[in-house]
């Protein structure tokens, strides 16, 4: 696993929190520019599920693999629920639960890095 | 009000994380090294429970939700001070982090501050019926929400 691409992750998933946060502040709808954003992020962390877990096979490190998958996982299914639980939401709260969604995903790649680097 | 609309909503959603986090992390605290930590993990499912029955009744889930919202986030509450000063006067309580160790400080303090948020919001939206509520009139029983 390459920390660049863990950094990456959480730069664009803080990115999306913040826009999420602006649309709160300025009472507007979510937009298609972030949808598009939210929707590359979600797949780039399904593609880091693969890559994490070829990463975890051929590694010479001495990483806790039950954390590390979990952690993988649950990094992918945080958008998607965020995405429904805001979908049903017309006011302004809806981008404020994207926000939190990003902001969670932000956090479990933190701690992903964090077990992949122990 | 309903507790699920609005601002609620993004609270739900915030419990629902520590639901995911905390119930993630007890478990596998639990099936990994129970007897490292007895009492640290016990908490941790304790805490893992609270916050999913505290995400789904606020999310206006199952028989009284109003009533169990209360309890769940009271609960939570007193387990998040009591867990908070023990474990800063005898840290060899608790060998191994819990969600509500240092009074939430692994986690930016939001286990502190997440219920009285909580407390706050259910008594904000208190007046869910009766006279001269909110409700809309597509839904005029006086069912508990």
């Amino acid at each position: 696993m390459l920390p660049a691409v863990a950094y990456a992750l959480i730069a664009v998933s803080l990115l999306a929190g913040l826009w999420s946060l602006v649309l709160v502040a300025v009472n507007r709808q979510v937009n298609d520019p972030l949808v598009w954003l939210m929707s590359a992020l979600e797949l780039a962390l399904l593609v880091q599920v693969v890559g994490g877990c070829v990463a975890l096979a051929v590694t010479e490190r001495d990483v806790a693999a039950g954390l590390f998958v979990g952690y993988l996982l649950t990094a992918v299914l945080v958008l998607p629920l965020g995405v429904a639980w805001a979908a049903s939401e017309k006011s302004r709260w809806g981008p404020g639960v994207l926000a939190v969604a990003c902001v969670a995903t932000a956090a479990l790649v933190q701690r992903l890095l964090d077990v992949w680097q122990a | 009000m309903r507790t699920n609309q609005g601002p609620g909503r993004v609270l739900v959603a915030v419990y629902g994380v520590f639901a995911i986090s905390a119930g993630a992390r007890s478990g596998f605290q639990v099936a990994q090294s129970f007897d490292a930590a007895p009492l640290a993990y016990s908490l941790s499912v304790v805490a893992a429970v609270v916050y999913l029955i505290a995400t789904l009744s606020l999310a206006g889930l199952g028989q009284r939700p109003r009533l169990v919202a209360w309890t769940a986030v009271g609960v939570e509450l007193v387990g998040v001070l009591a867990v908070g000063s023990l474990s800063v006067v005898d840290p060899g309580l608790f060998p191994d982090e819990t969600v509500w160790s240092g009074f939430g400080v692994g986690y930016g303090f939001v286990p502190l501050v997440l219920p009285l948020i909580g407390l706050g919001w259910l008594w904000w939206t208190r007046r869910s019926y009766g006279t001269g509520g909110d409700r809309p009139a597509s839904h005029p029983r006086t069912e508990q929400d």
